[in-house]
């Protein structure tokens, strides 16, 4: 996957609707829908787990449901913590309009694999770096 | 698993006790056990911080709101030292008058810490 640039917003405004959402994602697995055209969907944290006991390495990739552009990747090792946490300090802005999906992959054969992830946000009308 | 939508809240309500903490050094949690009681009619537990700790065999920790999956299952690697801590800025809302619920993969032990309030459920 090459560099991307992800987009940050400066902090959490009013009139943010919070969200979490919590499960299993595979071959591009909604994690976030954008509600509407005119709504902006923000990160503030992202948890992606191994969904088992590991028997091989397994990737996880979000991006963005309009364009499909990817936003970032989440490398789980087997022999690893069997997890990773991130949490944005400056909120990730989606697209106006754009949802967040997810999707993962064994690391060996490319082949799509299961992993957990838990993710929270808000959403919001109005773009906050509009 | 399909995605599920966890209740958060922007603060806690005005009625609330605590803050608790409850710790629990499993052996078991296949099926799973309880962490905190429900809190009786009206009122509702606010999570605000979870610690999990593997022990000596991989094992995959989920909490549940009674029955239904809120948080996890976060997977603790024996051989990766793993230590796993969240904290809530925005407290996660469990379902009115529900226990916290703790299930954990194979039947090993493992470490759980739990931080959170009991507040009105009508907020």
């Amino acid at each position: 996957m090459a560099i991307t640039i992800p987009t940050l917003a400066d902090r959490i405004p009013l009139g943010a609707t919070l969200w979490a959402k919590n499960g299993s994602v595979a071959h591009s697995t909604y994690v976030v829908l954008s509600e509407s055209s005119t709504k902006t969907v923000y990160v503030t944290e992202i948890i992606v787990s191994l969904a088992s006991t590991a028997l091989y390495d397994v990737y996880v990739i979000f991006h963005e449901d309009l364009s499909g552009t990817d936003l970032l990747l989440v490398d789980l090792q087997r022999n690893g913590t069997g997890f990773v946490h991130i949490q944005f300090v400056h909120p990730m802005e989606l697209p106006q309009g754009s949802g967040l999906m997810a999707t993962a992959r064994a690391r060996d054969s490319d082949d799509v694999a299961t992993a957990i992830v838990y993710v929270e946000g808000f959403t919001r009308s109005i773009p906050c770096l509009s | 698993m399909a995605i599920t939508t966890p209740t958060l809240v922007a603060h806690l309500p005005r009625k609330h006790s605590g803050p608790w903490a409850v710790n629990n050094d499993e052996d078991d949690a296949t099926p799973a056990v309880e962490l905190k009681a429900a809190p009786g009619a009206g009122k509702a537990l606010y999570l605000t911080s979870v610690s999990f700790s593997g022990q000596t065999v991989d094992v995959a920790i989920t909490l549940l709101d009674g029955s239904k999956v809120i948080f996890g299952p976060i997977q603790m690697q024996a051989d990766g030292g793993s230590l796993f801590t969240k904290d809530w800025k925005h407290p996660l809302k469990l379902t009115a008058n529900t226990a916290l619920n703790v299930l954990a993969t194979n039947g090993v032990a493992f470490t759980v810490y739990v931080e959170g309030w009991t507040c009105e459920a009508s907020a």
